[in-house]
């Protein structure tokens, strides 16, 4: 048969080569169906889920008799079975977690492309490191809704997944809005998880439901209120009080919705300048207002004139019918943790999700927010990302196209040596390789799918640079649990899959995951329980090297000893900085490079604008600074004034009056440069805040002149 | 009172989405909504032509949950559809619609699948009435790999037939090069949802913030589009901006006049089995249509130095999953009469991966 391809060579190593997909979901099953087609012969595909419901719709090698089935195997099995052509063809399945520890570098490096087909920052950043220590090329991609992207991965030829700094896995919001000021929708359903977790989940003190005294803005009153705490008996937990009052639903209901809000409304410097929260008493429910529907939420929706019906969950419920779901999801909430011990939120947990939207719209009622259906507060709560075949369809394409490009290029080899340092080979990556975004059409922008070279990797990349980053972590060595840092800071921070943490210098190791996996349940216990000063080498100024022999990467974290008020730092327990080390001096030039490169960034931002979920894949030079308050414009610039920074870049969305306050704030912060922003006031959808960044110049004096990003907040 | 609820709603529901269907299309509705899928569940389409294209666009549609979809296919399954089709697998030899209707139909069970191995441009010249009152029944009308004979006729036929209001889609793909074009009739109405800046005074003292919700500013707007028929397309020469080809255009449109007349000589597309040949019949191909067009022959330099005639052999499996997903996303937008939907051309460039909207013809 003479094939489609004109090049002999590329069908010969499109059946040889072997191809590793990481994810067999949407984008997965796509991927495995064109490479099957194409000819490739040797595919291995990961993936830790089973098949849901919800995934058939796009997840086309499923269908329901698959429910609850791996989606490696089915995947594998249906794939071959349609698509298959040609002898010897081996798919392979692993329903395993790409992050466990068998998947070593000598894993990686038998095989000749990488492709992550993932939905999660954390798994994407451990297969880019570890594609990075075995030098095989990486292909990764994303998708949401009507968008997407795919790029290529080339150790010291192009960026690298991290190249671009911190990915954010979460939206996080400071405590006291969740506690003491909620304003939007979002900010009551995380209140409402909170609850949740308070009640019946794993013990976490950082999700902590009552007022909060701590809050700056009642910080005259303190005094005052504490008096008032002092008259009540010993506090006691959420938990410990609900079990005494035997989770009486009447009796929880007055307390979270009238006596907390009572409690919240003595604060009087919080409603200065915000609508006072209205206290509910379980008595007022029989009103009539609260019994009927809202006339919005009817089960119609009106729209062009005509009359829409809606799904059942996408009614919003009366406060009535609320507290009538709050008291069944409780009761039977309270009879599961009963039985099974602490319970894990899950969206896809009926119960639990009831009790969610139940609780949040209460709160949401009593500070005169908006109220959500369910179904809403299932996408918000869950962070569901909205998906169709289409897109996956076509990023699913894009990929396997790269993959042909990448295959084009690649030497073709025979065995497993590569050469490293190969410069040809890199140069024809460089060159044929794309960074592909998919947009959503649209009647002024011609290009639907536009492809830019790939960016250069960051001389100061955190990790691919193959420089050691320093890294300066600030936390109370008397206050954090050890467990704490290495699941906050090393997992989820920096993405660390199996550190051992070394005094730097010594080859002692003081903490070790495999040491933790070994000890036996009691061990396990006392060890959960031991603070960073326990460990007696732990003081502040250590340095500490943190290795992961998985993922062949280090980093030295400086620790400095130091109390702080987690309020004032997002609630967050550590602070961090990462020392960059030499000044950036591209950074400048870039900016005024060929008009490509700009609407790539441009094509980034956008991106980013239409889709602000946690695993998209976002790119921006700038950390953001966020604040809750611009009321106090002079103190900015007053601080910005005092800490010699350099600049301060306001992003504003484009209205006028905060303008004339950005003016206010240049007049107070003197010499220091202020430029405006502009946006369509896209980029933040979770509150109202605005989005101010000081770029500070800070004069360090063993690295005199170096810059460093510091992120600070501003009450 | 409660009666009357009921019977309105028992008279609307088959008409309304269950919770089954709710649960397993949640993550599209999430997107495009309850009334984009309740116009999608009574869709209908009508697909000539089953190729990989097709199978890619028809896999789209069938997972969304359409209504129903006709396919009609009279080819043979040959050894290139195992290099990119979706549900001929060992079934060479045998009818390509009748191999693929179990596997289509296992996709989606909910949707109605129904093949048929009628010679279409034999039916469009005899207006057989079988095809007459499927082209007045239908929504969608797609028709893949076919020549552009076949297209202009079946576009006339279909518009004559529905006083100009039609939902009408011909897409090809030749190798690594990806064409379609779309014709929503003359007036095609939809909504956007745009996000309106305007905040909301919560609170009536002056001196309290603002808040600004922007979920609740988000509000529907109606469009219309006009479209022109296929006829339109084929007679576009060199010319001014927003009637002719510029040097702007995308030089796709002239590539894809080269492989039209290809086929009006050989009956045919260029094969693999025979590109030696081909590869030089559409370079001089490529010279006569230039100059029929009256382009200008720069336009073709950024494509002739990837030799394109080297690459618009046959069906390339990602090459097919890119244009049908493409071209499946913008059927449902269509149907659901729901965002702005290509207009009127979408030439893709696999070798370069870029995807281009273009618009020709007023």
């Amino acid at each position: 048969m003479k094939h489609v391809f004109d090049d002999q060579n590329l069908v010969d190593s499109i059946k040889k080569s072997k191809i590793l997909l990481v994810g067999g979901g949407g984008i997965g099953c796509e991927v495995i169906k064109n490479l099957l087609l194409t000819g490739f012969s040797h595919v291995s595909v990961i993936d830790l889920d089973t098949i849901d419901v919800s995934n058939l719709n796009r997840q086309f090698l499923f269908n329901k008799s698959h429910v609850g089935e791996s989606k490696a195997k089915v995947a594998a099995n249906v794939a071959h079975k349609n698509f298959a052509h040609g002898e010897h063809i081996d798919v392979k399945a692993i329903h395993n977690s790409i992050q466990s520890q068998e998947y070593d570098v000598s894993f990686f490096k038998s095989f000749s492309i990488v492709i992550n087909a993932l939905d999660n920052i954390s798994a994407r950043s451990h297969v880019n490191r570890m594609c990075l220590a075995a030098n095989v090329p990486l292909i990764e991609s994303g998708s949401e809704g009507y968008f997407g992207q795919v790029f290529t991965i080339k150790k010291h030829v192009s960026a690298c997944y991290e190249c671009t700094g911190q990915r954010q896995d979460q939206r996080t919001f400071a405590s006291c809005t969740i506690r003491n000021t909620p304003s939007l929708p979002i900010h009551c359903i995380v209140w409402a998880k909170h609850l949740f977790a308070q009640l019946f989940g794993e013990d976490d003190p950082d999700n902590d439901v009552s007022p909060d005294l701590s809050d700056a803005e009642v910080a005259s009153q303190v005094n005052e209120l504490m008096k008032e705490i002092s008259n009540d008996k010993k506090p006691e937990t959420t938990r410990e009080w609900a079990q005494k009052n035997n989770y009486d639903p009447i009796v929880l209901f007055n307390k979270l919705f009238c006596i907390d809000i009572q409690y919240l409304l003595k604060m009087v410097n919080l409603w200065e300048k915000r609508r006072k929260p209205t206290p509910l008493h379980f008595d007022d429910l029989a009103k009539e207002h609260f019994t009927c529907q809202p006339s919005s939420s009817t089960s119609s929706e009106v729209c062009n004139g005509k009359t829409y019906s809606k799904l059942k969950d996408q009614k919003i419920w009366t406060i009535r019918e609320c507290y009538e779901v709050f008291s069944e999801s409780l009761k039977e909430l309270k009879e599961r943790f009963n039985k099974e011990g602490n319970l894990i939120w899950d969206k896809d947990d009926e119960t639990a999700l009831n009790f969610v939207a139940a609780v949040s719209n209460l709160r949401s009622h009593c500070f005169g927010i908006e109220m959500k259906s369910k179904f809403d507060v299932k996408s918000m709560a869950g962070n569901i990302i909205p998906a169709i075949s289409s897109t996956n369809s076509i990023i699913g394409g894009l990929i396997t196209l790269q993959a042909i490009k990448l295959l084009q290029n690649l030497k073709h080899e025979t065995n497993d040596e590569k050469l490293p340092n190969n410069s040809f080979e890199d140069n024809a990556i460089k060159n044929n390789c794309k960074q592909i975004f998919l947009r959503k059409v649209s009647l002024n922008r011609p290009n639907l799918i536009s492809s830019y070279e790939l960016f250069d990797p960051n001389p100061n990349c955190l990790v691919c640079s193959g420089r050691v980053p320093e890294i300066d972590i600030t936390l109370s060595l008397n206050e954090v649990l050890m467990i704490d840092f290495v699941e906050q800071v090393l997992f989820k921070k920096l993405n660390f899959v199996c550190p051992d943490i070394c005094i730097d210098g010594t080859a002692k190791v003081i903490w070790s995951k495999d040491e933790a996996d070994m000890e036996t349940e009691e061990e396990r216990e006392i060890s959960k329980k031991k603070l960073m000063s326990d460990f007696k080498s732990l003081k502040n100024d250590v340095r500490l090297r943190v290795n992961d022999l998985l993922q062949d990467y280090s980093v030295l974290i400086t620790l400095k000893d130091e109390k702080f008020d987690l309020n004032e730092n997002e609630g967050l327990f550590y602070k961090i900085i990462i020392n960059e080390g030499e000044i950036k001096t591209e950074s400048k030039n870039k900016e005024s490079t060929n008009e490509i490169k700009d609407e790539a960034e441009e094509a980034f931002e956008k991106t980013k604008m239409d889709s602000s979920k946690e695993d998209e894949l976002l790119r921006t030079d700038q950390q953001c600074l966020r604040t809750n308050e611009l009321n106090d414009i002079s103190k900015i610039g007053e601080i910005a004034y005092e800490e010699n920074s350099q600049e301060i870049i306001c992003i504003d969305d484009e209205d006028e009056e905060d303008s004339e306050d950005i003016m206010v704030m240049a007049e107070y912060a003197g010499e220091t440069m202020v430029t405006e922003v502009e946006n369509g006031g896209d980029v933040e959808t979770d509150n109202s805040c605005d989005i101010i960044e000081v770029r500070e110049k800070r004069k360090v004096e063993e690295n005199e002149g170096d810059f460093l990003l510091k992120k600070r907040r501003l009450d | 009172m409660c009666t009357k609820v009921e019977s309105q709603s028992k008279r609307e529901s088959e008409n309304e989405i269950t919770e089954d269907e709710a649960l397993l299309y949640d993550r599209q509705i999430r997107l495009w909504g309850v009334e984009a899928q309740r116009k999608l569940r009574n869709a209908k389409v009508l697909l000539i032509g089953l190729s990989a294209v097709g199978s890619e666009i028809t896999k789209n549609l069938v997972l969304c949950g359409i209504d129903s979809l006709t396919v009609v296919d009279d080819q043979t399954v040959t050894i290139y559809d195992s290099l990119s089709h979706l549900f001929t697998q060992r079934a060479l030899g045998e009818n390509r619609g009748k191999a693929s209707e179990a596997n289509i139909k296992s996709l989606n069970p909910r949707v109605k699948v129904n093949t048929e191995q009628w010679n279409i441009a034999q039916m469009i010249d005899n207006r057989d009435k079988t095809l007459v009152d499927i082209l007045r029944s239908v929504d969608v009308v797609c028709i893949t790999n076919f020549d552009s004979q076949t297209i202009l006729k079946l576009n006339t036929l279909y518009r004559e037939l529905n006083n100009d209001n039609v939902k009408f889609y011909a897409v090809c793909t030749w190798g690594f090069f990806g064409y379609s074009f779309t014709d929503l009739g003359k007036n095609h109405k939809y909504i956007v949802e745009e996000v309106v800046q305007a905040e909301v005074e919560i609170c009536d003292e002056p001196n309290m913030k603002k808040i600004k919700a922007e979920e609740q500013n988000k509000s529907f707007f109606e469009k219309n589009l006009s479209y022109v028929p296929f006829e339109t397309f084929l007679s576009i020469k060199a010319g001014k901006a927003g009637v002719g080809i510029t040097k702007r255009t995308n030089p796709g449109v002239v590539l894809s006049h080269i492989l039209f007349k290809f086929y009006s000589k050989h009956n045919r597309y260029p094969s693999p089995s025979n590109r030696a040949q081909d590869v030089e019949e559409l370079k001089s191909l490529q010279n006569e249509v230039v100059n029929e067009l009256g382009v200008d022959e720069k336009m073709m330099s950024k494509l002739n130095k990837e030799e394109w005639w080297n690459n618009v052999f046959g069906e390339i499996s990602p090459v097919c999953a890119i244009v049908g997903g493409v071209v499946g996303q913008d059927i449902i937008r269509a149907i659901s009469a729901q965002d702005t939907p290509i207009k009127n051309l979408f030439l893709f460039d696999g070798l370069q991966c870029n995807g281009h909207i273009e618009s020709l013809g007023k």
